[in-house]
């Protein structure tokens, strides 16, 4: 699954995001993050198989995580939302 | 840089995030099946605390959870590095040759006692240096050969050396220790330069003395200072590997240094910190590794 999020830059939003992801358990792949003006850009791709029943949980945590940073983020699976 | 599992960018961005240093950017990657290397571009200007402090507190956590680190300045990783230097005794070669001279000479003890003082800045390297070679007046010239036979170098070294020959390092051995061994294993793994002492004997014994251009404290960053300018590249374009307390004036002058495997008083200071075995975990830190390689394979 690959997670984009998107918004204002402060200190602490990569540990914010990521440390739902390691909680459950899920590993980061790869990563990119970018702040451009002010503007934070953060690519995740995650693999999900190790726990695949979990997902929908860890989806809604980290869309409420990011809606309470003032960031958006969406999510895609093998080229589709 | 380290093994791949969960919680890796999470525990590293937690540190920083703690004492409000932002990261700017990040790259982050499996490699290799099963290392992950992530480099972070982090400012400081607006952190809790001093950047020399936040290096300390995160080589310490990643250090805690195995993970290899490098800090460095953005000039400095901008920068390419083409000289790496190591010390001999207990980073390229397991023993610490004198002594396995000392054993020989059945003073043993004594020395093992005297090199673990210095080897943890608790002692003027010079002086311990100095007493432990006068211990061993009267060992047999002979007996340095045998010791020499039974050299062993660090698993994955060679391999180590000759991948980065092959991108174009200049390879040096800069040790405290003695020519016979350092000249051999010089000539073993094919580094381009070799400092050292020199045991002198008379008469087929050894005269429990020694010379040479590493005596002084700062004989190892001398010696670094020498290859740079006669590759005409400055300090900056420098590695330095060691694990001991005579290792630290180089390890904290060179563009990055990198403590191995080290003593409590290099960990402290050294601005890299890589606790395993796997060479390609030295190759990623001074950016060796040829990602595209990696790359290629999975596409």
């Amino acid at each position: 699954m690959v997670a984009i999020a998107v918004g204002p830059d402060r200190p602490g939003l990569i540990s914010e995001i990521t440390s739902v992801i390691a909680d459950f358990g899920y590993n980061i792949e790869e990563m990119d993050q970018v702040v451009m003006k002010e503007i934070f850009i953060l690519a995740l791709l995650i693999n999900i198989s190790m726990n695949i029943g979990a997902l929908e949980e860890m989806r809604r945590k980290l869309s409420h995580r990011c809606s309470e940073l003032g960031l958006e983020v969406t999510f895609y699976y093998a080229g589709s939302k | 840089m380290g093994k791949d599992r969960p919680g890796i960018v999470a525990a590293v961005s937690g540190v920083l995030a703690r004492f409000h240093a932002n990261i700017l950017k990040t790259r982050a990657a499996t490699v290799f099946n099963d290392l992950f290397a992530m480099v972070m571009v982090v400012e400081t200007r607006y952190a809790t605390i001093g950047k020399a402090e936040l290096i300390n507190i995160l080589k310490r956590s990643c250090d805690g959870i195995g993970l290899a680190l490098a800090a460095e300045n953005c000039e400095s990783y901008k920068c390419g590095k083409k000289v790496i230097v190591f010390d001999l005794d207990g980073t390229l070669i397991d023993q610490e040759v004198i002594e396995e001279l000392a054993k020989a000479a059945g003073v043993g003890d004594e020395v093992k006692r005297i090199t673990k003082l210095a080897m943890e800045g608790k002692m003027n390297f010079l002086e311990a240096l100095k007493e432990r070679v006068s211990l061993l007046r009267g060992l047999p010239v002979s007996k340095l050969d045998e010791i020499k036979d039974s050299i062993v170098i660090t698993p994955g070294v060679v391999d180590l050396i000759r991948q980065l020959k092959s991108s174009g390092f200049v390879v040096g051995i800069v040790t405290g220790g003695f020519d016979f061994v350092a000249e051999h294993v010089g000539r073993m793994i094919g580094a381009d330069y070799v400092f050292s002492n020199r045991l002198l004997s008379k008469d087929g014994v050894l005269t429990g003395e020694v010379e040479g251009e590493m005596t002084g404290p700062e004989a190892k960053l001398g010696a670094i200072r020498k290859i740079a300018q006669e590759l005409g590249v400055g300090l900056e374009s420098c590695v330095a590997v060691g694990d001991g307390a005579n290792d630290l004036f180089m390890i904290e002058s060179v563009g990055l240094g990198v403590g191995f495997k080290a003593k409590l008083v290099v960990r402290e200071k050294a601005p890299a910190l890589i606790n395993t075995d796997d060479i390609r975990v030295l190759l990623a830190l001074i950016g060796c590794i040829n990602l595209k390689d990696d790359i290629l394979k999975r596409i």
